[in-house]
């Protein structure tokens, strides 16, 4: 599995790849306009990745507005919702209103920190990816 | 998810709260029509809706178990609304539906108490399973409800931190006039209290922005901290520092550290969109992010108390500058008692679990109990209606297995075979009283004193006529007592009716016990308001 991982904290970022890199190779971004750009990349060569994973509060461009990038590229692309890429947030934030406005901008897991890694494998199997 | 709360909450908190309040009204629907044979529309419609919204969440939640279940029930009230079988027996469709309720009940205490176990319920689905073709076969129709396969999107609840503090302090801490750079000065106060514990402080910039020592000259910096060493401690680093005048330090609960600074609600009411956290300027919702979190603890609140409470503050603001002082108190006692009243919460809930209560217990027993309930708009302090939660429960138990006689016995004592316990709730005098009320057999008097007597409670030779009725009565406080010879899962472990005093004597309040032999008893508990 390909997986795209942005996260601007050196410690964090760190653990997030070692953790992510148990499921497939994974890539990393230090920032939301990095993430959306290595993406378009991935696309471009016809090697795009099967989970991205977000972090919120991120210099240049946020997690949510690297999420609606994200899915903007797949609908210019004409990439139907149910073969989207499957995009985690992973942040420290919980309360209802952020969750909602992730899922209102399609994405497809939210976990908040830390990282409950036993939910998030079984969320990771829930959606088929692992 | 729906929500009227201005601020937003956590998910797993507004879970656990909107869910219960689903099931407590699953519940008292169940419950209030219970003896009728016929479903109606509107309870049909009711049922299926809130099984499928709590599908829903727990759908999204990853409560996998409790989403099997509530599928299947869910499944199971689509069939009956779509075909309405003729000859469904509603009594035990409500019995599978309580089953459920239940079920999702226990799950959220778990969820709340932030257990990992999960209890199976493959059992109880397959139970409704068959019960689902049994009736479906019957009316020769298709079973299943639809269900339209979206994207699946799933929120997994972060790892709680265990709360490990043995001191929680909140500190502020005042500079002599003319110290210098106090900002950084608080910096390393903080680093060095940081060994010790979790810190959160305010103003919190004070890193990077220097006007931030104009607000600490000004009002202080504080200090929130969850902390391995004592008062004693925190105040000798503090105290290394020679600008500092003085450090306030008082001891606080884990409660009110993981709340936080309250940067002024106004703030986290904006609107956020993406871009807001974007890192560089410092985000608004930085009390949200910084410190642990301003967790609050969710009320039900009566929009009514809502609306009267504006209306006196829009009608103070409107006569403030001309009326007389007085006019301004008295509107301003008028908000503070509506502000205080909006705590307090009725006590219908509560009655309405004792109602369930009866309900279940009286057919296990096999014996036939109605129950009345009178003034369950009754409103008190939610801390206290949970305080007494349970001796209330454990009184009713007892009017139900003690009070309330068979059917038989009733009958040959001339009685009403259906036996009566009303519940009472009323505030009179500064207090709320609550009692409980039986029709049955009432307290015997000889039965107590010999019973008192085996257990040696009393001396062997202690004569009938030698105690006054409220002493006879007062033996059954006594831990370890109990009349009945059978002990089953209601009662009768006579572990009860002690704790039922303490626990009220602890509320400033007491237990009293009126009773005639052969008529009933009534259990009436004094509480201090």
């Amino acid at each position: 599995m390909r997986i795209l991982l942005a996260e601007d904290d050196f410690l964090t970022r760190k653990f997030m790849a070692n953790f992510l890199s148990k499921y497939g190779e994974c890539d990393v971004t230090v920032d939301g306009m990095e993430a959306v750009d290595a993406f378009m990349m991935a696309v471009e060569e016809g090697e795009p990745y099967d989970l991205v994973c977000l972090d919120v509060m991120m210099p240049v461009m946020d997690g949510y507005q690297a999420l609606a990038g994200i899915r903007n590229i797949e609908k210019e692309r004409g990439i139907a919702e149910e073969d989207g890429v499957k995009i985690i947030m992973a942040t420290a934030l919980n309360d209802e209103k952020n969750v909602k406005m992730a899922f209102d901008l399609g994405c497809t897991i939210y976990s908040g920190k830390p990282i409950d890694e036993e939910r998030f494998e079984h969320a990771l199997e829930k959606l088929g990816l692992i | 998810m729906e929500q009227n709360l201005s601020d937003s909450e956590d998910m797993l908190e507004l879970y656990v709260f909107e869910n219960r309040k689903l099931i407590d009204d699953l519940t008292g629907l169940c419950v209030e029509r219970k003896g009728e044979k016929e479903f109606n529309d509107a309870e049909l419609k009711a049922m299926f809706r809130t099984m499928h919204t709590m599908k829903g969440s727990a759908s999204l939640m990853m409560y996998d178990e409790t989403e099997r279940l509530t599928h299947k029930m869910e499944d199971v009230m689509f069939f009956i609304r779509e075909n309405r079988p003729k000859d469904i027996d509603r009594g035990k469709t409500i019995d599978y539906m309580l089953k459920v309720c239940d079920y999702i009940s226990r799950d959220i205490d778990r969820i709340e108490q932030g257990k990992r176990e999960v209890e199976d319920p493959t059992e109880l689905i397959e139970s409704l399973d068959g019960f689902l073709r049994e009736i479906s076969e019957n009316n020769g129709a298709d079973s299943t409800a639809e269900n339209k396969k979206k994207t699946t999107q799933i929120y997994v609840a972060p790892v709680k931190k265990k709360a490990g503090y043995p001191h929680y302090f909140r500190i502020i801490i005042t500079y002599k006039p003319g110290t210098q750079m106090p900002n950084m000065r608080a910096y390393r106060t903080v680093r060095a209290l940081g060994k010790f514990g979790e810190t959160v402080y305010s103003p919190e910039n004070i890193i990077y922005d220097n006007s931030t020592s104009d607000e600490i000259m000004k009002d202080g910096f504080s200090i929130l901290i969850g902390s391995g060493v004592n008062e004693m401690h925190i105040r000798s680093v503090i105290d290394t520092d020679d600008d500092v005048l003085k450090a306030d330090i008082f001891a606080i609960s884990a409660a009110e550290f993981s709340r936080g600074f309250n940067r002024g609600a106004a703030k986290s009411r904006k609107e956020l969109a993406p871009g807001d956290f974007v890192v560089n300027s410092v985000p608004d919702m930085s009390s949200g992010v910084m410190s642990p979190g301003i967790r609050g603890s969710l009320i039900p609140v009566d929009a009514r108390k809502l609306n009267a409470l504006y209306m006196g503050i829009e009608e103070l603001e409107r006569i403030v500058n001309t009326a007389p002082r007085e006019e301004a108190i008295k509107i301003l006692a008028e908000i503070k008692a509506e502000v205080l009243s909006m705590k307090k919460v009725p006590l219908t809930k509560t009655f309405h679990r004792m109602n369930r209560l009866i309900f279940d217990a009286s057919r296990k027993l096999g014996k036939s109990i109605d129950c009345v309930m009178e003034g369950e708009d009754t409103e008190l302090d939610p801390e206290i209606i949970e305080k007494i939660a349970d001796p209330l429960m454990h009184i009713v138990r007892n009017s139900v297995d003690h009070g309330v006689e068979s059917e038989e016995e009733r009958r040959a004592a001339g009685k009403n075979a259906r036996g009566r316990i009303t519940l009472k709730a009323e505030e009179r005098g500064g207090e709320v009283l609550i009692s409980v009320t039986d029709d049955g057999c009432g307290l015997n008097r000889h039965n107590i004193l010999e019973k008192a007597k085996e257990r040696g409670i009393i001396p062997q030779g202690t004569k009938e006529d030698e105690l006054s009725e409220k002493e006879v009565y007062d033996l059954i406080l006594s831990p370890g007592f109990s009349t009945s010879d059978s002990v089953n899962e209601f009662s009768g472990r006579g572990v009860g009716m002690d704790v039922v005093v303490s626990s009220l004597a602890d509320m400033g309040g007491k237990l009293e016990i009126k009773s005639i032999c052969g008529s009933g008893t009534t259990m009436l508990m004094h509480i201090k308001v």
